[in-house]
């Protein structure tokens, strides 16, 4: 029972991170290969602002998570227009996202230096008794942040203009345009929200873990994981996802191993993809001749 | 032989010289240590360029065969004492098997799906060689890896490798020239373009991808084997996803739609590197912005400049020749 | 010409539903050897379907497939060449950043096994059989007119050509049985007149050709046989002449009062 609430926050943080991929994949049909460095770039972000400049916790997120979608924006309009514009194979398209992921890697080795850092919780470290049961304050921060972003995305995507657009795309990206959307800018759109949710998830898990230059690496894998066995590409599934893979991690690696934990996690990847690409969410799509 | 050899173009026997002397001209132990590696790394590249630039299905865990082929050769010479022949051909062997064990779920897969299964697949096996302590010896990994001896002859100078890794090379290379000009070549080029067409066209396509899969594991494994025996260790930290990345680095770069784009991406990319050594963090930022640059810019990599140059070429040595698309026999016929 | 009696080809009682819509309906076609069959039927009459459950895209929810007599079993599509039956793609599925002679090619490869080894080793055997695929490739290339054309990368070539050499791979497959998935689509006047007449002179080689069409002139004009279909079921087949008189048809077509100008 431990397990599965030690689950929840790493399985909200997932969620974020596989919306992130989601999102971009459902809008501009890409593997945005650098999503989860947006989660470290977030969390180093906030770092300084909090730490260093001396911010409170919320301004220092809200300002990190705005610098990610910026960057977010950057990416679409630098990497991603100029290979769509050369009809590349989309091959080149996860290339050149993992260009990107290497670079902001080792830029932020570059800045922050390869110590890892620490990042107080800004709601206290006091273990939380309910019970038989204990739970981090953090915890509690995490799952309901990652909730009311969730919330917001959902708002965002039904009511807003920008978000009805991007649904739009998301389905069918000729016709949206001919309908008068301009899709680059729902590209940027997507980029930009991803990126911000990625932050998020950083910036909350920060305190849990330390903010180090590689941690976009697995936590970008693992939510993409996430975001497969909800269905690529499906905005509910990815927030499924995000916490059956986060609760499956907690009590397999509880009662396994803790190892092997992130082995598990790949092999839960590869059997979904085996049994039901589509995840496990998603309405099966046959393939038209 | 001499009778063959007298077919040949000059720059082709001029190439075998070069190749075959270099060690006696380059005194420096050190480059010839940066050659070795390149033609190990080429030797996995050319595997990754037939399962990606051929049959079109990218691979992002290539270290993990190459590290296969390492741990498998030296387990069996250190702990088992087969001879290094016998334990190189079997750590090929299980290199090729775990590829087919990833190429079946992986032949339904395409595009995101597939660069994150092989990701996966490439993680599975560091981790086992980082968890299978009594086998693997955890993290700390293989130490002491037998150098190569066969025929009575040890191999243990730099130059001696050279000669190994040059050999090896060059089968490996004709090998997959063969191949790749071959019908098995143009059935995985078609997979590549349009696998519903290949199998309407009576491709088992399902075959094919996992031959592919079992061949790049093959080339990645023999690799591995030799790179066991040359570096003496091995551990998981040697075959990272940091790894697969270079390594996919150097099947862009050189261009993964040919056997020499493999050869050329290794040493480009190994010489790079050891050039701007200098450069110290900013180096990995310079294979980013390479990498995009290469993807925007020059997608067929370096190999794909090929074409442009030859033509060059061509137009230099024969003046008056029209050269459009060089085919010979090419009388331009046009349909009725 | 050919040594069986009856079909070739029969789908016997083919039905399959998509959700809540019966696209096929107990649809049941004989084609005889040597003929050009084709199927004709307004949109969404279920041509698609049936050609996809021919091809085997698709798998019927009950009926049979039986070819020369034999029954045919669950039918996946890479079962087809050797089978004897080859196929064309409506949207033109080439090889693009191949050659045209590569890409019709691939379609030998049943025909052509090459032992691994012989290849690896660089056997002449290897090259004979290579040499054998490439000659069968421009015969079929020269069949269809496209015989200058074999080293041109293929996304390179115009659309009416480009469905040309989907045509001369489906030749070189070998095949007893051609089917063309709208052959005329997207040609113009000349290039149709063409395609009729390699239609005709096609069947004079033996083969039996089936196809979907939309042109009703080139349906008329080519086919001996016609089935039509309609909301999923077969309402009528036979002669063209029978076909066009045919009064639920004009009705399919046209509705009520109309006429057929072919």
């Amino acid at each position: 029972m431990q397990y599965l609430l030690n689950g929840l926050p790493i399985g909200a943080t997932y969620a974020l991170i596989a919306l992130g991929y989601s999102l971009i994949y459902a809008s501009a049909g890409v593997l945005n290969w650098a999503q989860g460095d947006m989660a470290m770039l977030g969390a180093y972000l906030a770092y300084t602002l909090n730490r260093i400049v001396g911010l409170g916790f919320l301004p220092s997120m809200l300002a990190a998570m705005a610098c990610a979608a910026l960057v977010g924006t950057l990416v679409e309009r630098g990497v991603l227009r100029p290979l769509r514009r050369r009809a590349s194979p989309s091959i080149n398209l996860i290339i050149a996202t993992l260009g990107v992921a290497i670079i902001a890697r080792n830029l932020a080795l570059i800045v922050w230096g390869p110590d890892p850092q620490l990042f107080p919780s800004p709601v206290g470290s006091r273990t939380v008794s309910i019970g038989s049961l204990n739970l981090l304050p953090q915890d509690l921060l995490i799952v309901g942040v990652a909730i009311f972003l969730m919330l917001l995305l959902q708002y965002f995507l039904r009511f807003t203009r920008e978000g009805k657009a991007l649904r739009a795309v998301a389905q069918d990206r000729m016709a949206a345009s001919l309908m008068g959307i301009v899709v680059e800018r729902s590209d940027s759109v997507a980029f930009a929200t991803s990126a911000a949710l990625g932050a998020a998830a950083g910036i909350l898990i920060a305190p849990l873990f330390f903010v180090t230059f590689n941690m976009g690496a697995v936590i970008g894998i693992k939510g993409f994981v996430a975001a497969v066995v909800g269905g690529l590409g499906n905005i509910p599934g990815a927030i499924a996802g995000g916490f059956v893979l986060g609760l499956t991690e907690a009590v397999a690696g509880g009662k396994i191993s803790s190892g092997y934990r992130d082995a598990i996690s790949f092999g839960v990847l590869i059997l979904v993809l085996w049994l039901r690409p589509s995840g496990l969410f998603s309405r099966v799509n046959r393939a038209k001749v | 032989m001499l009778d063959r050899m007298r077919g040949l173009p000059w720059w082709k026997i001029a190439g075998l010289a070069l190749v075959l002397l270099l060690p006696l001209a380059v005194s420096n132990r050190y480059y010839l240590h940066v050659l070795n590696l390149v033609g190990i790394y080429s030797l996995v590249v050319i595997g990754l360029n037939l399962l990606s630039g051929y049959t079109g299905q990218v691979s992002m865990g290539q270290a993990g065969f190459f590290g296969v082929g390492a741990y498998v050769s030296a387990l069996l010479m250190m702990r088992l004492n087969v001879p290094f022949v016998v334990a190189v051909s079997a750590a090929t062997l299980v290199s090729a098997l775990c590829g087919v064990v990833i190429g079946i779920p992986a032949m339904r897969l395409s595009g995101p799906y597939l660069v994150m299964a092989t990701v996966g697949f490439g993680e599975i096996m560091r981790l086992i060689m980082v968890n299978w302590v009594p086998v693997t010896m955890g993290a700390a990994g293989l130490t002491g890896i037998p150098l190569p001896s066969f025929l009575g002859m040890q191999i243990s100078s730099e130059r001696g490798f050279y000669y190994l890794i040059c050999a090896v090379l060059y089968l490996a290379t004709l090998e997959a020239l063969r191949l790749s000009n071959s019908k098995v070549g143009r059935t995985f080029l078609a997979i590549r373009e349009d696998d519903l067409a290949a199998g309407a066209m009576g491709v088992p396509t399902d075959r094919y991808k996992v031959a592919a899969f079992a061949i790049s594991a093959a080339y990645a494994g023999i690799a591995g084997a030799l790179y066991g025996s040359f570096a003496g260790v091995a551990s998981p930290d040697n075959f990272t996803f940091d790894v697969s990345v270079l390594l996919l680095c150097m099947s862009v770069v050189g261009g993964n739609r040919t056997i020499y784009g493999a050869l050329v991406g290794a040493l480009a990319l190994t010489v790079f590197s050891e050039a701007l050594r200098f450069l110290q963090g900013y180096r990995l930022i310079v294979y980013g912005a390479i990498l995009l640059a290469t993807v925007i810019f020059m997608p067929q990599g370096l190999s794909g400049l090929a074409p442009a140059v030859a033509q060059v070429f061509r137009r230099m040595h024969f003046p008056g020749h029209k050269g459009q698309n060089g085919v010979a026999g090419d009388k331009g016929e046009t349909c009725r | 010409m050919s040594i069986t009696e009856g079909f070739i080809l029969e789908l016997r009682d083919i039905s399959i539903r998509f959700g809540g819509l019966q696209a096929l309906d107990s649809v049941t076609v004989g084609v005889r050897p040597g003929a050009i069959h084709g199927i004709i039927g307004p949109n969404g009459a279920g041509k698609t379907t049936l050609f996809n459950v021919l091809t085997g895209f698709s798998r019927a929810d009950s009926g049979q497939l039986v070819f020369e007599g034999k029954a045919l079993g669950r039918l996946k599509p890479h079962m087809l060449v050797p089978i004897g039956i080859a196929r064309t793609f409506q949207n033109i599925r080439l090889f693009r950043d191949l050659t045209v002679e590569d890409n019709v090619m691939v379609a030998q490869h049943v025909h052509t096994p090459t032992p691994i080894l012989s290849i690896l080793m660089g056997t002449k055997f290897a090259r004979d059989c290579d040499d054998k695929s490439r000659r069968m490739a421009h015969a079929a290339l020269e069949r269809v007119g496209l015989g200058g054309k074999a080293t041109e990368i293929a996304r390179s070539l115009p659309y009416g050509q480009q469905k040309m050499v989907e045509f001369a791979r489906a030749l070189a497959a070998q095949p007893k049985v051609i089917l063309l998935d709208e052959p005329a689509a997207g040609m113009n006047p000349s290039e149709k007149a063409h395609l009729l007449a390699l239609i005709s002179s096609v069947r004079a080689d033996g083969y039996t050709v089936i196809l979907i069409e939309h042109d009703m002139k080139l349906v008329m004009n080519v086919c001996d046989t016609i089935t039509v279909l309609n909301h999923g079921k077969k309402i009528a087949e036979g002669d063209p002449t029978s076909v066009r008189n045919n009064p639920e048809v004009i009705e399919a077509y046209l509705g009520k009062g109309g006429t057929f100008r072919a």
